[in-house]
């Protein structure tokens, strides 16, 4: 071993400072990483097992009404090209839930579905599966977050279920209401399953069921694209049998099956670019106090190879130190990441999505990234600076010309207006140039964590106002087909009619039809076999007659029996029963223009403030394999009173801002928009800024309802949704969903809720950054000095005098970067939201505000402070010695 | 043991710094030899070339014209790797300003240098000679500046090398530990049997030498052999 070894304890010893505060930052990062890391890959391998395990579906469709058996066998056998799919049914009713504690004003909601055996079967955690019809087994996060465990009784539509179970939904693990919501729902929104018979309870409690088929394709190794083309075959084929589809979502854009995994992958990558980025940021500060500390020895260097040391010899010698630090930093916090923070980080997941029992699955690559490339990467960057320094002759070293062009940086003249102490302050800068450029990047990048913590509560905040004020009304009614508010008395009870009629057995219906028309058949022969009897009367005419009399009658009793069975399925007598089915046949239901009316007759005035229009989803490409964003297509009426200043009609396109925010669309361009259910492309054309609508957030797009209509080839009058800033009471039949200003509210708050802890977490690790980084890369400007500041002390300076010659400019460079770095650091923040946030659903706009920047240049500079204080104390500690014993 | 053997033979050296206007001609067709085990005391006023013949010398820069040899290997021809051997084997260095490490013992600077060497001197016993084994585990910022100057000579001694370059070694010294290390350096001398070059502006020094050079503008003045060297210790200036 080298003698020089011998130096490296007492290195350490002296400037155990600047290798803790390396290590400790490195050992901390290292050790989140790797626990977040572990945590990832294990979470990933469970997701990965989810899908035999669980049955996970292939996709699934919704149909307005429950389809038929035929519907279904035509769906089915649309997929025979594929291989074949199983469809299963999956419905599930949208329950209201009271907890134990009573309606605390809270909308809490349970989308119930019944216990499934065949297809996205549930993991129980705890409890047993329902098996009363008053048994519920609700998902676990929703339970953790609203305090229910087994035992509780809470409401559903009213009814009383007891939670027998508590589990985990293979296709909720993400809980998303909506397909296209922009966040898991966690506290408002939740998933159940009830037994077959509490489901059918349920349903009798109010409860509307969704038409949810889940289909599980034979071969299980189809390619998304294989399965796409057969999930459209299946939907055409599913029109073709007049069914209505409202919904197709393959299993990889259901957010509820995909979402957890791509935020797992996605937060991964996050985690290893931030390592990187503070590893790569800890090797440049190497390089600094490193060369620094060659430019000190740069005599004795020159000296020790001048008497015949090798150059790679003393690069070994100094990188020696970095790369026991960079070493025992990646091992130490490797070993504690996955002893110590593989639960913690495991939480940050299991808090938020619905997910199978963890269990540790060991990953060598995980070991690799956090224990072995952070080191690696310390060791190459430290070398390369090092090689880059120790490139200079003997004769260089021994001259002390280490420190790049000689005299460019010291020899600046300064005017002399500038006042002594400004010129010295310059001249501490200049000539620790490359120390100020570090600090300033190392300032730049903990400036960044720190306002990113700092704004994203008010980005949240201000995403969720902008998606409040998207929704223009108190209420946004969608339905499942058009239904007119508007109508007379007779009107609504002919509707109402329908409505009952369609609430039974079809088949029965069928079947008095029938019966009906074999008794009209029956009587137009006894009449015709009366009139032959009448006109020649013979015995064999009139047996005829008879005959046909008692075959009328027969088919009358027959006809009574099937109208009995339609009035015992309605509850009620035969005579109302033939009244209903006489108003119901008075509605032209089959007629294009003909719209159910609603039953309820809501006002005049709630009538007239209401106002119709249209939604339809399609998908645009995002591009660059970054997914499909779903864009919501408006059909407003002109001179709409929700909407205003939109300027529609004639084919014009109005945009939302969010989206053009998004995806930087210029004027003229077309946009394509694909509709997955029809398999048809449509273009729309952005027309510059004035058909920009709405805030950042707004991710829609806003045509005339007629131009909708003609777009999507509906019918003239044609309309799906109502907004109204009155409530509406809608027939459940066509009722779809309604979304309130204050669902979105919930949806913010819910963000904001899940990043709370976070935020602490980041804000924190910031300005340990921050404290980190400024403590070290101003020691080296202190260290750097210490000669000159013993020259000062022996000159007669005090040591405040001193350090305000020194630390003055290392506090004005921090003041100044803090500030000068805010606008840089928001556009940095926006650009990386801006490509963090493309795979994702929706807009946000980072929104920054001044308390968030005050706060950061304030958080900065209470750290400087600090560090500026352990300075002042180490400038005392400098002695005059020092200046009387170095001679050259 | 002084012989006359030449060991150090320099042949029409030219050196340069600067171009155009700036051009500085340093060393202008230098030759001289020095034998095997002689004091040789290099003299010259500031700028006369002295340090820049010495850099030359141990190889720590390259010559624009004419040859150098050590112990029969012609330095000027050697490349960047082998003048590093060259000096890991034949040379000492002692500097003005000694430049130890300040973080390592007295006897760990000089331990830096025995490390380079398969046969190096006894350690304690140099120290000893040296008159630092007292001193032995003090810091450099511990002991006097003579003490220092001792600790750079005993690290340049102690690879037992052919050469011994001085660079001013009492140019940062008071009168009487200047007096001391010379005589540490006869005495090295006398006993080790290395050929030393000390390069000084004090010419008192050059009573001791067995061969005077004495540098004027780049070229050689004066190139006389000392028949009667004499001792260190009677040195007045």
């Amino acid at each position: 071993m080298s003698p020089l070894a011998k130096r490296l304890p007492r290195e350490l010893k002296n400037n155990i400072g600047k290798y803790l505060g390396i290590f400790l930052l490195m050992c901390g990062s290292v050790a989140l990483t790797s626990g977040f890391l572990l945590a990832a890959h294990s979470i990933t391998v469970i997701m990965d097992g989810m899908r035999d395990e669980y049955v996970i579906e292939d996709g699934r469709f919704t149909t307005a009404f429950k389809a038929t058996a035929a519907q279904l066998d035509a769906a089915a056998a649309a997929a025979d090209g594929a291989g074949g799919a199983t469809i299963y049914e999956n419905f599930s009713i949208d329950a209201s839930l009271v907890g134990p504690a009573g309606d605390d004003g809270t909308k809490r909601t349970l989308r119930t579905y019944a216990h499934r055996t065949e297809v996205d079967i549930a993991a129980y955690c705890e409890g047993e599966v329902p098996e009363a019809d008053d048994e519920v087994a609700i998902d676990r996060v929703f339970a953790a977050n609203n305090g229910l465990s087994v035992g509780d009784v809470v409401e559903l539509c009213g009814r009383a279920y007891t939670v027998c179970g508590i589990m985990t939904q293979p296709d909720s693990q993400a809980l998303f209401q909506d397909n296209s919501s922009f966040t898991v729902s966690t506290l408002a929104y939740g998933v159940a399953e009830v037994s077959g018979s509490g489901f059918a309870a349920l349903e009798g409690a109010g409860g509307a069921p969704a038409y949810v088929y889940s289909f599980v394709f034979h071969d299980r190794g189809l390619s998304v694209a294989e399965r796409t083309d057969a999930e459209k075959d299946m939907v055409s084929a599913l029109t073709d049998a007049d069914a209505r589809v409202q919904d197709l979502i393959d299993a990889d854009s259901n957010q509820g099956i995909g979402y957890a995994a791509d935020d797992v992958e996605g937060d991964s990558e996050m985690w290893v670019v931030l390592l990187e980025i503070i590893v790569a940021i800890m090797a440049f500060v190497f390089v600094v106090l490193t060369s620094s500390t060659i430019e000190e020895e740069s005599a004795v260097i020159g000296t020790l190879l001048a008497s015949g040391y090798r150059r790679r010899e003393l690069v070994a010698h100094y990188l020696l130190l970095p790369t026991l630090v960079g070493m025992l930093a990646s091992g130490l916090g490797t070993l504690l990441g996955v002893t110590v923070f593989t639960g913690p980080m495991r939480d940050l997941y299991y808090g938020s999505y619905s997910l199978p029992p963890f269990h540790v699955t060991w990953s060598w690559g995980v070991f690799a990234q956090t224990a072995v490339v952070p080191a690696a990467v310390l060791i190459v960057i430290t070398l390369i600076g090092l090689l880059r320094k120790m490139g200079k002759t003997p004769l260089q070293f021994l001259r002390h010309e280490t420190g790049g062009k000689k005299g460019t940086k010291r020899g600046v003249a300064l005017p002399e207006r500038l006042g002594f102490v400004a010129r010295f302050r310059l001249r501490v800068f200049l000539r620790n140039l490359g120390n100020f450029a570090t600090l300033f990047l190392g300032i730049g990048f903990a400036s960044l964590l720190l306002l990113f913590g700092l704004a994203v509560l008010p980005t949240m905040q201000h995403f969720a106002d902008n998606l409040k004020y998207t929704l223009v009304a108190e209420h946004h009614y969608t339905l499942k087909a058009p239904l007119e508010l508007e109508g007379t008395d007779e009107e609504r009870a002919q509707w109402v009619a329908v409505e009952k009629l369609q609430g039974i057995d079809g088949a029965l219906l069928s079947a008095a039809q029938n019966a009906a028309d074999e008794l009209e058949d029956a009587v137009d022969a006894a009449r015709y076999a009366a009139a032959a009897a009448q006109s020649s009367p013979t015995a064999e005419s009139l047996k005829a007659a008879q005959d046909a009399a008692g075959r009328a009658a027969d088919a009358q009793d027959a006809l009574h029996k099937r109208l009995d069975a339609v009035a015992g399925a309605l509850g009620t007598s035969r005579d109302d029963a033939i009244d209903l089915i006489e108003k119901a046949s008075e509605v032209d239901a089959d007629s294009d223009g003909v719209h159910p009316v609603n039953t309820t007759d809501n006002g005049a005035e709630k009538i007239a403030q209401a106002e119709k229009y249209a939604v339809y989803q399609l998908q645009y490409d995002r591009g660059e394999g970054n997914g499909e964003e779903t864009v919501t297509v408006y059909g407003i009426q002109e001179g709409s009173s929700y909407w205003e200043g939109l300027s529609i009609g004639g084919g014009r396109a109005v945009f939302g801002a969010g989206l053009i925010d998004k995806f930087g669309w210029k004027e003229g361009d077309a946009v394509s928009l694909y509709d997955k259910y029809e398999d048809k492309t449509h273009e729309l054309a952005y027309g510059g800024e004035g058909s920009a609508w709405g805030s950042r957030s707004n991710m829609n797009i806003y045509l005339s309802l007629d131009d909708f209509n003609e777009l999507f080839g509906n019918d003239a009058g044609y309309f799906n949704a109502y907004a109204s800033d009155e409530p509406l009471d809608l027939d459940a039949l066509y009722f779809a969903s309604e979304t309130t200003p204050s669902d979105m509210q919930a949806v913010g708050d819910q963000f904001i809720g899940m990043m709370d802890g976070l935020i602490g977490i980041m804000v924190g690790l910031s300005v340990f950054i921050f404290v980190i980084f400024i403590y070290l890369l101003t020691k080296a400007v202190i260290d750097r000095s210490a000669r000159s500041i013993s020259y000062m002390k022996v000159f007669g300076y005090r040591d405040r005098e001193v350090s305000q010659l020194y630390i003055r400019s290392i506090t004005i460079c921090v003041a100044v970067s803090l500030v000068v770095l805010q606008p840089l650091i928001i556009e940095s923040l926006t650009v990386i939201f801006h490509s963090m946030l493309m795979t994702y659903s929706g807009n946000i706009e980072i929104y920054v505000p001044w308390q968030a920047i005050a706060g950061t240049i304030a958080a900065g500079f209470m750290s400087y402070l600090l560090v500026a204080a352990l300075h002042t104390r180490s400038i005392k500690r400098v002695p005059m010695a020092e200046a009387l014993k170095v001679q050259e | 043991m002084k012989g006359t053997t030449p060991y150090l033979v320099v042949d029409n050296l030219k050196k340069h710094y600067g171009d155009g206007d700036a051009r500085t001609q340093v060393l202008n067709g230098i030759s001289a030899t020095v034998n095997k085990g002689e004091v040789c005391v290099m003299l010259g006023p500031s700028g006369s070339g002295k340090s820049t013949f010495l850099n030359l010398i141990g190889g720590l820069e390259g010559a624009d014209g004419g040859k150098i040899s050590v112990g029969g290997t012609e330095i000027t021809s050697l490349g960047k790797k082998d003048l590093g051997e060259y000096r890991r084997r034949e040379l000492g260095f002692v500097f003005q300003f000694y430049n130890l490490v300040p973080d390592l013992t007295i006897r760990e600077n000089i331990e830096v240098t025995a490390h380079l060497s398969d046969d190096p001197l006894p350690m304690d016993d140099l120290l000893r000679s040296l008159g630092l084994y007292e001193h032995r585990s003090k810091f450099p910022r511990q002991v006097s500046g003579g003490q220092q100057q001792r600790c750079a000579i005993g690290r340049a001694l102690v690879k037992n090398p052919g050469l011994l370059l001085c660079d001013e070694p009492t140019g940062a010294l008071d009168y009487k530990t200047s007096k001391e290390i010379l005589q540490l350096m006869e005495r090295v001398n006398r006993e080790y049997g290395c050929t030393i070059v000390i390069v000084t502006h004090n010419s008192e020094i050059a009573r001791m030498a067995d061969r005077v050079l004495r540098l004027r503008d780049g070229r050689l003045a004066e190139d006389a052999v000392n028949d009667a060297p004499a001792a260190a210790a009677d040195l007045e200036w």
